[in-house]
């Protein structure tokens, strides 16, 4: 019953929208369009309802039998929600053995794969009309290559799932293959998988590269396959980093409403185009800017935005104090875009990005400072 | 930072299968680095080695990892990275 009230509430709101705007009920004619925006608001959020995951959450585990497995249209939004909210956790799956199909076949090739409603999605969708069974392991909900790093995706968690099941299930075989992905083996002993008859394969590196690899069995090694951050992976990477640090603009201009409010100071609101410039032109030009260094290539960016601040100070199209401000705010902004791009990317080293973070994320602050402190002069004397 | 003892190599071919970055390969039935600036420091060979050849300073190349565990000190739950 509890699990109904809100889904009724959403009805209700919608039905009494609707009789107004229809006429069956004049006196809320008014009040319809609200009606029927609170209840389909109620009703996306109930579809959608994130999960706000919290590490150590422990699976009912009610099955030993493999789940059939199969998207549906709530997870194409749901994968989109995951995909703008940075990839962090706002949906997981229940771990387990799945199977895509009709039927289970304990010959179908086993993927292993993270609990993250993102990671089974992009599987999923690659691999719509082949037969697999998907072991689903449990990752606190984090992608397979954060899991990995942290020690989540690995032989525990393998193994975790794997008791749960009779071997008859799991093969009609002495070995059970299992496809690892290739993202994943820094959290994976393969040697230790074979002392439990478990034939460890190192499968691709990305989804959209299964279909062809389980089109042509035996299996084998993908050790062919490296990394390549080129501009569709990039691309992948620059909606999320733009709301990530749209998120932090829109939190700015928020405490300086309050100053404005207060004061009556001006609200910078250019600042969140920088922002915008900065987060999608980072990620697209990454292999041009000149520069190792992530913070490097923030700094080569931040100059090129700041000859055009430059010029536009110099024809007097923006005042002085304003492109002053907008520099400032440049630098700090694409140096510390730089320095989160580390975790956007596959191809940033601890050591390297440690010493990096050292070196430039205490001038990156006080570029913020001093930009502040730019735009109240600024203010003080106009 | 990687690190390759070539005489403790027993040739077996599991770092250089499972590296993602194409930094080892096998060269006279030993591995070898062939890529080092191209290493990430993910620790997938040295978790793979069982004879002791390599070593790595593993790490989360990762901004907001760095400032939560080197620079504040906190130990987050082993999964939990900040992120998805």
């Amino acid at each position: 019953m509890k699990k109904l009230l809100w889904p009724a509430i959403s009805i209700v709101l919608i039905g009494v929208g609707i009789a107004g705007e229809v006429g069956v009920a004049p006196s809320l004619s008014a009040a319809a369009l609200p009606f029927m925006i609170l209840g389909g608001l109620i009703l996306a959020f109930i579809a959608l309802r994130p999960t706000f995951y919290r590490s150590g959450t422990s699976w009912p585990q009610t099955s030993n039998e493999a789940q059939p497995l199969r998207l549906r249209w709530i997870d194409y939004p749901k994968a989109l929600i995951c995909w703008l909210a940075g990839f962090s956790r706002t949906y997981v799956l229940e771990p387990g053995l799945y199977y895509t199909g009709d039927t289970h076949r304990p010959d179908a090739p086993t993927l292993v794969t993270a609990n993250y409603h993102l990671s089974v999605f992009l599987v999923l969708r690659h691999l719509r009309k082949t037969n697999v069974r998907l072991l689903v392991i449990d990752t606190d909900g984090i992608n397979v290559w954060c899991a990995a790093g942290k020690g989540a995706f690995g032989n525990r968690a393998i193994h975790a799932q794997l008791e749960r099941y009779p071997r008859e299930i799991l093969t009609r075989t002495t070995w059970l293959t299992l496809i690892l992905p290739k993202f994943g083996m820094a959290g994976v002993d393969i040697r230790e998988l074979r002392e439990h008859k478990i034939k460890p394969v190192v499968g691709p590196l990305y989804a959209k590269d299964l279909a062809g690899y389980l089109a042509s069995p035996p299996y084998r090694d993908r050790t062919q396959d490296v990394v390549r951050f080129g501009l569709q992976m990039r691309a992948f990477t620059c909606l999320p980093g733009l709301v990530q640090f749209l998120g932090y603009g829109v939190l700015l201009i928020l405490v300086l409403s309050g100053v404005h409010w207060l004061f009556g100071v001006s609200l910078p609101l250019g600042l969140l185009s920088l922002i915008a410039i900065i987060a999608t032109g980072y990620p697209i030009l990454f292999p041009v800017l000149p520069g190792v260094r992530f913070a490097v290539k923030g700094l080569s960016l931040a100059t090129a935005i700041s000859v055009l601040l430059a010029a536009a100070a110099a024809l007097a199209w923006l005042p002085l104090g304003d492109a002053i401000t907008a520099v400032l705010f440049t630098f700090a902004t694409s140096i510390f875009f730089g320095l989160s791009y580390t975790g956007n990317s596959a191809v940033s080293a601890y050591t390297k990005v440690r010493k990096e973070t050292a070196q430039f994320l205490v001038p990156s602050v006080l570029l913020y400072l001093a930009s502040l402190a730019a735009f109240a002069v600024t203010e003080v004397l106009t | 930072m990687i690190a390759l003892a070539p005489t403790a190599c027993t040739g077996c071919t599991d770092c250089v299968k499972v590296c993602p970055h194409g930094v080892l390969a096998m060269r006279d039935k030993k591995a070898v680095l062939v890529a080092e600036d191209r290493c990430i420091e993910c620790g997938a060979c040295q978790l793979n080695c069982h004879d002791g050849a390599i070593e790595v300073t593993k790490g989360t190349g990762c901004l907001f990892i760095i400032i939560k565990e080197d620079i504040l000190g906190r130990k987050p739950a082993e999964a939990t990275c900040g992120c998805g």
